[in-house]
C-alpha cells in the first residue's frame, strides 16, 4: 500500500462519517424526548457522495493490531519498541452505563426511568499518543481531550442528540463533558472516547487493541510483533481500507453501527449475564415469526426478512438437512456477551445461532461451507473465522447482497 | 449385456465382487466380443504386473523452476483463482485457493515450446476418468510453515481406496503422536451414505473456552446421498484431476520419472490449479494455506493420470506477501510448502473387502452431526425427468431418483458414469424462481444451445441450465464444457430467457442504472469485456461483463458509507483507484469506498492484478 493511504482512508473516513453522522442528526433532531425508559428512534438512510481528499504521501502508515480477550502486554510492548514504529496508540475500553444526559444549554436529552441506563461502548486513549494516528481535522480535539472530558463519534452523537458542551452522567454519578464530535473513524467506532485515567475510573480500563505508525515493510514488523506473542495467542492485523473501523473485534459492526441501524435500547444488568431490556423497544422491534427450517422465532423486525431469505435459499437448494432445528440457538436473547465486556448482539435480535451442538465457540467449523455462503450473501456473516471461532453464530453486517 | 456394462462387470469380477449370474453374463459377452475381452487381459495383466517399491527421492527441480518463474514473470498472468462453490471438504488452505481452478486459464506460460506429452496431459486426464475403476494407494502427506501456534512441520500417513464410480475411503494419520498436533481424520463415501470423522481444533481464550483435555473429534454422517452430490462430495480429484485440468492450457513440462514403481509424467501447474486436489488432501486436517500463484509438480501415472507426486513451492510472485501478512505465514521462496507422494499404488485391482465400511462406535454424540439428504432411488422406473437423448460414448446408466427435502422443490436426478467420470442432469417442476435452478453463481452466461433454445452456463463451466416451460433443469458433470452443452440440448427441453424478475436478467440500460444512482462506474469499452448485463435493484446496481474464454466479472455498487466489516480473515489492503480497499481471495472479491459508493467487483476467473487493472479503467456513467 502506498505511504499515505491510509491517512487518505482516515480522512476519507472521516469525511463519510461526517456525512453520515450529519444525516442521522437531521433525521433525529425532530425525535420526541425520551420516555421511559427510552423509545426506540428511527435510523437514517446512508448518505450519498462524498468527495475524498487526495493522500499526503509524506505520512506513515497505520497498522491495528489487536488479541482476543484484551490486548497481550508483549504485544504492545514489541510494537512501542520496534524501530519502524514512529508512533503507538493502546486503547482501552468497556461497557459504560449512562444515566442522564444534557444539552449545552442545560436542556435534558436522555432520561432513562430510575434504575435503567443506556450503554455506552467507551474507549480510553492516551490523547497526546492517539491524536497522532487520526486524521488532521480531529487531531486537535483528540489531543485536547482532559480527565473528565469526553469526546463522541459522529454517529454517538446524532444517538444522543448532543454536540459539544453537553454531558453525559454515568452509572455511579460521574459526569462526562462533551468537548467535541469527532470521525466515528478517530475513536474505532465507539460511540464515547476519554482518556485513560477516566476510563479506568469508570472500569473501563482494559486494553483493547493499538494502533502503531510505522514505516517500511508491513510484514517484517507483523513478524517482530508476533513473535513477541504469548505462546498461544492469536493475532489480527489490519490495515485501512481492510475493515471500516480500525477496532478490536473489526468482524462485526461496533454497536454504534448497530444502534443507528436496529435502534438503542434502555438496560438494566441482571445475575448471570442476563440483562432487562426497554419494554418500549422491544415492543416495537422484537417479533415473533415462524422462519423456515428452525420454526417459531422471536427476532429484531429488521432481520427478519434476510433470515426467511436465507432458511429459504438453504431450502431451495434442498439443503434443509444443514441445519439441525435442535441444534437451533435463538436469535434475540437479551444477555451480555460470553466475557462479560459488550452487549451480544443477540440483545438487539440480529444475530442466530445454528448447529449450535456441533459447533461450540472456540472449536473449527464443522458447518457446511455452502450454508455459510448463503447466509454471507444475505449480509449475516459466520463466526467460524474469527479469531476465537464462533463458527454457531450468524451475525448481521450488511443488507443483503443482490 | 453391453460392452459399457461389461467392463464395469471386470472390474467388479476383478474384485471378487460380481455373483454368480453376473459372472456367466460377463463370460458370455467376453466370449463374443473382442474389445471386452482385451479389456480383461489387460485389468488382469496389471494384477500380475504391479509392482511395490518406495519412493526414492524426487528431483531437486526448485532452482531451475523458479528461476524459470522469473524469466517468464513478464508474459506469465498471475494465476490467482478464486471459487464460485465452496466444497464442504474445504480445509484452511482453501481459504486461499479451494475451487481457484474454475475456469483457470493459465496463458503464457512460458517461451519452452511445450512437450507433446505436457501438451497431451489436459485432453488425456479428462479421457482417463473413464479407463479408472479402482484405485488403491498408500501416500505421506507433509506440509511446512504452518501459521500460528502448533508445530510448523506436520507429516501423514495416508491411505485412498476408490471404486467407482463413487465409493471411496481416505484415512490421514499425523505422525508423532502427542508431539504433533493430533490431527487425523476418515472419510468414507459409498454411493449414497457419506461420513466423515475429524479431530477438531480449539481455540482457548480466557473466560470464553475452555479446551478440553482429550483432543475432540466431529463427526458428520450422512445418508440418502444423491448421486455426486455437491452437498457431501467425494475427493475424486485424488483419482484422476479432472477438475485441475478440464479448462487448462498447456502445463510446463517436467519430464518423466518412476513414482513407486509406476511411470509418471511430470507438468509444472500452480497451487491454484490442483487447488480441488489439495482440498481433497487435506480434507479433515486443517492443512496449511497455500497461495494460488504458488508454483506446483505434479507427477501423474503416464497411463492412468492418476497423482501419484505433488510439490508445493513457495514462489516470489510480487502478490505473495500481502497474502502471506493475512495468513501469517512466513515462507522462503523455493521452500517446500506441501508434498504429496504416493509409496504404492494398485490402479484397477482388488479393493479390500470393507474398505468402505464406516467405522463402528459412531453414535451419536458431542460434535456429531447426522443429515438425510432426503434422496430415495426410483429403483430403475422413470423418475419423471426429462429423458436424455445424447450421452457422451461410454456412458451408462447409474443411479437416478428424486430428492425431497422439507420446504424444497421436488427434483427428478438421473446419472451416468464412465469409470470415474460422471453426469447428472437434475430438474424440478417446483422451481419458485429469483435466479437460475443448480447454484451457478453471479458470473452466468447464456449459451446457444441451437434447436433447444438458451441455455446458461456458469463461470466454471461445469453446469449448464435451461428455464423451460414448467421445468428448470440443470446438467453438470466431469466431461468436457461441449459435452454438457450436447447432453442439455438433447433433453427435449426448450431454453429460454429467464423471467425479468431473476437474479440473471438484464433489466435496465446503462442510462437508467446511472440515475439510479448517481456516481456510477461502468467498463470502458474495449477493455477485452463485451457490454455489461445491468440490473438495477432500488439503488444497487449491477453489471455483469463477460470477456474471452471464461472471463467475467461482477460489479455491484451501492450507496454506503463505510465497507462492510471483513468476514473471512483473509483480506489484504490494496490500492484501487487511488483509494485504499481489500481483496478477499477466499471470496475473489475486490471492495473500496469511492464517493459514498460502495463498489464491488468479484470474478471467479480474474485474478486480483486483473481485477484492479479492470477497477481502473472504469469510468463515469
Amino acid at each position: 500500500m502506498r505511504p499515505g493511504a491510509s491517512v487518505a482512508l482516515v480522512v476519507a473516513a472521516g469525511a463519510l462519517g461526517t456525512l453520515g453522522g450529519a444525516t442521522v442528526m437531521a433525521a433525529l433532531q425532530d425525535a420526541p424526548a425520551p420516555a421511559s425508559p427510552t423509545p426506540a428512534r428511527a435510523v437514517a438512510p446512508p448518505p450519498r457522495t462524498v468527495a475524498l481528499r487526495p493522500p499526503a504521501p509524506a505520512d506513515p502508515a497505520v497498522l491495528l493490531a489487536w488479541t482476543p480477550d484484551g490486548l497481550d502486554p508483549g504485544l504492545a510492548a514489541a510494537l512501542a519498541a520496534d524501530p519502524a514504529v514512529e508512533a503507538t496508540s493502546v486503547v482501552a475500553g468497556g461497557l459504560v452505563d449512562l444515566v442522564a444526559s444534557r444539552r449545552a444549554d442545560g436542556t435534558p436529552v436522555d432520561r432513562p426511568a430510575r434504575g435503567w441506563a443506556i450503554p455506552l461502548d467507551l474507549v480510553a486513549l492516551d490523547p497526546a499518543a492517539h491524536a497522532r494516528l487520526v486524521a488532521v481535522p480531529d487531531r486537535a480535539a483528540v489531543a485536547g481531550l482532559g480527565p473528565g472530558q469526553a469526546l463522541l463519534g459522529r454517529t454517538s452523537a446524532a444517538l444522543r442528540r448532543l454536540g459539544a458542551g453537553g454531558t453525559l452522567t454515568l452509572a455511579g454519578g460521574r459526569t462526562l463533558a462533551v468537548t467535541a464530535v469527532v470521525d466515528d473513524a478517530a475513536i474505532g467506532g465507539a460511540e464515547v472516547a476519554v482518556d485513560r485515567a477516566t476510563g479506568a475510573a469508570l472500569g473501563a480500563g482494559s486494553d483493547r487493541y493499538l494502533l502503531a505508525a510505522y514505516r517500511g515493510d508491513r510484514a517484517a514488523l507483523e513478524a517482530r510483533a508476533r513473535a513477541a506473542l504469548r505462546q498461544d495467542a492469536a493475532v489480527r492485523f489490519r490495515g485501512p481500507g481492510e475493515t471500516p473501523f480500525l477496532r478490536n473485534g473489526d468482524a462485526v459492526l461496533p454497536q454504534a453501527q448497530i444502534k443507528a441501524r436496529f435502534g438503542e435500547f434502555a438496560y438494566r444488568r441482571q445475575p448471570g449475564g442476563a440483562i432487562a431490556e426497554d419494554p418500549a423497544w422491544q415492543a416495537q422491534n422484537i417479533v415473533a415469526v415462524d422462519l423456515p427450517i428452525v420454526g417459531r422465532v422471536r427476532c429484531n423486525r429488521a432481520v427478519v426478512g434476510a433470515l426467511a431469505g436465507a432458511l429459504h435459499d438453504v431450502q431451495r437448494a434442498n439443503l434443509a438437512s444443514l441445519v439441525d432445528p435442535a441444534g437451533f440457538g435463538g436469535c434475540w436473547n437479551p444477555r451480555m456477551t460470553r466475557s462479560g465486556g459488550g452487549l451480544s448482539r443477540h440483545a438487539w435480535g440480529v444475530a442466530v445461532d445454528l448447529n449450535t451442538g456441533a459447533n461450540p465457540t472456540g472449536f473449527a467449523s464443522v458447518q457446511d461451507p455452502r450454508l455459510v455462503e448463503v447466509f454471507r450473501r444475505w449480509g449475516l456473516t459466520s463466526g467460524a473465522d474469527w479469531l476465537v471461532p464462533d463458527a454457531g453464530h450468524f451475525e448481521y453486517v450488511a443488507p443483503p447482497a443482490p | 449385456m453391453i460392452c459399457d456394462d461389461a467392463l464395469a462387470a471386470v472390474s467388479e469380477h476383478a474384485d471378487g465382487e460380481l455373483d454368480a449370474p453376473g459372472a456367466d453374463r460377463l463370460a458370455a459377452h467376453l466370449a463374443g466380443c473382442a474389445e471386452c475381452r482385451d479389456f480383461d487381459r489387460h485389468v488382469r495383466d496389471l494384477r500380475a504386473g504391479l509392482r511395490f517399491e518406495p519412493v526414492t527421492g524426487a528431483p531437486d527441480i526448485a532452482g531451475p523452476v523458479l528461476a524459470r518463474l522469473r524469466r517468464d514473470a513478464g508474459r506469465q498472468i498471475d494465476p490467482a483463482r478464486r471459487p464460485e462453490r465452496r466444497r464442504p471438504l474445504v480445509a484452511a488452505a482453501v481459504a486461499a485457493v479451494a475451487g481457484l481452478v474454475a475456469g483457470a486459464t493459465f496463458v503464457g506460460l512460458g517461451a519452452t515450446p511445450p512437450s507433446p506429452a505436457a501438451a497431451g496431459v489436459p485432453a488425456r486426464v479428462v479421457a482417463a476418468q473413464g479407463t479408472v475403476h479402482s484405485l488403491d494407494a498408500d501416500f505421506r502427506l507433509s506440509e511446512d510453515g504452518r501459521p500460528g501456534p502448533g508445530p510448523e512441520r506436520r507429516s501423514f500417513a495416508g491411505h485412498l481406496a476408490y471404486r467407482a464410480p463413487e465409493s471411496l475411503a481416505l484415512t490421514l494419520a499425523e505422525d508423532g503422536g502427542a508431539r504433533g498436533t493430533g490431527a487425523a481424520a476418515r472419510l468414507v463415501v459409498d454411493r449414497d451414505h457419506w461420513w466423515q470423522r475429524t479431530a477438531r481444533a480449539c481455540s482457548p481464550a480466557a473466560g470464553l473456552v475452555r479446551c478440553p483435555e482429550v483432543r475432540a473429534t466431529a463427526t458428520r454422517a450422512v445418508a440418502d446421498r444423491a448421486p455426486f452430490s455437491d452437498a457431501s462430495p467425494v475427493p475424486l480429484e485424488l483419482v484422476t484431476p479432472v477438475d485441475s485440468f478440464a479448462l487448462a492450457g498447456t502445463p510446463v513440462d517436467l519430464g518423466t520419472r518412476t513414482v513407486a514403481g509406476r511411470r509418471a509424467v511430470g507438468v509444472r501447474v500452480t497451487a491454484a490449479q490442483v487447488a480441488p486436489l489439495l482440498a481433497g488432501l487435506g480434507a479433515g486436517v486443517d492443512l496449511r494455506p497455500v497461495y494460488p500463484g504458488d508454483p506446483a509438480e505434479l507427477w501423474l501415472d503416464d497411463q492412468y493420470l492418476v497423482p501419484l507426486a505433488l510439490l508445493v513451492r513457495a514462489g516470489d510472485d510480487p502478490g505473495r506477501a500481502p497474502w502471506a501478512r493475512s495468513q501469517g505465514v512466513a515462507d522462503r521462496p523455493g521452500a517446500a510448502v506441501v508434498r504429496f507422494t504416493v509409496r504404492a499404488a494398485t490402479v484397477n485391482g482388488p479393493v479390500a473387502a470393507g474398505a468402505f465400511a464406516v467405522p463402528g462406535g459412531a453414535g451419536p454424540g458431542a460434535g456429531e452431526v447426522r443429515a438425510d439428504e432426503g434422496f430415495r432411488s426410483t429403483r430403475g422406473r422413470p423418475t419423471g425427468g426429462p429423458v436424455a437423448t445424447y450421452l457422451p460414448p461410454g456412458f451408462r446408466r447409474y443411479r437416478a431418483g428424486t430428492v425431497a427435502t422439507p420446504g424444497g422443490p421436488g427434483v427428478a436426478v438421473q446419472s451416468w458414469t464412465d469409470g470415474r467420470a460422471w453426469l447428472t442432469v437434475r430438474s424440478t417442476p417446483d422451481w419458485p424462481g429469483g435466479h437460475l435452478f443448480g447454484d451457478l453463481g453471479g458470473e452466468v452466461r447464456p449459451v446457444d444451445l441451437g434447436g433447444a433454445g438458451r441455455g446458461y452456463a456458469g463461470a466454471d463451466g461445469r453446469r449448464v441450465a435451461l428455464h423451460g416451460r414448467g421445468v428448470d433443469v440443470v446438467v453438470e458433470g466431469s466431461v468436457p464444457a461441449a459435452d454438457l452443452r450436447a447432453v442439455a440440448a438433447g433433453l427435449g427441453v426448450r431454453g429460454e430467457r429467464v423471467p425479468a424478475g431473476w437474479a440473471e436478467a438484464a433489466t435496465a440500460t446503462r442510462r437508467a442504472a446511472a440515475t439510479a444512482l448517481p456516481g456510477l462506474l461502468v467498463p470502458r469499452a474495449g477493455g477485452g469485456f463485451a457490454a455489461p448485463a445491468v440490473r438495477v435493484d432500488e439503488r444497487t446496481v449491477s453489471q455483469v461483463a463477460s470477456g474471452a474464454g471464461d472471463r467475467g466479472f461482477v460489479l455491484v455498487q451501492a450507496p454506503a458509507a463505510h465497507l462492510p466489516p471483513p468476514s473471512d480473515g483473509d483480506e489484504v489492503g490494496v490500492t484501487v483507484r487511488g483509494r485504499p480497499g481489500r481483496y478477499s481471495y477466499g471470496l475473489g472479491q475486490l471492495d473500496w469506498i469511492e464517493d459514498g459508493v460502495a463498489r464491488s467487483l468479484r470474478s471467479g476467473t480474474l485474478t486480483l492484478a486483473d481485477l484492479v487493472g479492470v477497477a481502473d479503467r472504469l469510468e463515469r456513467a
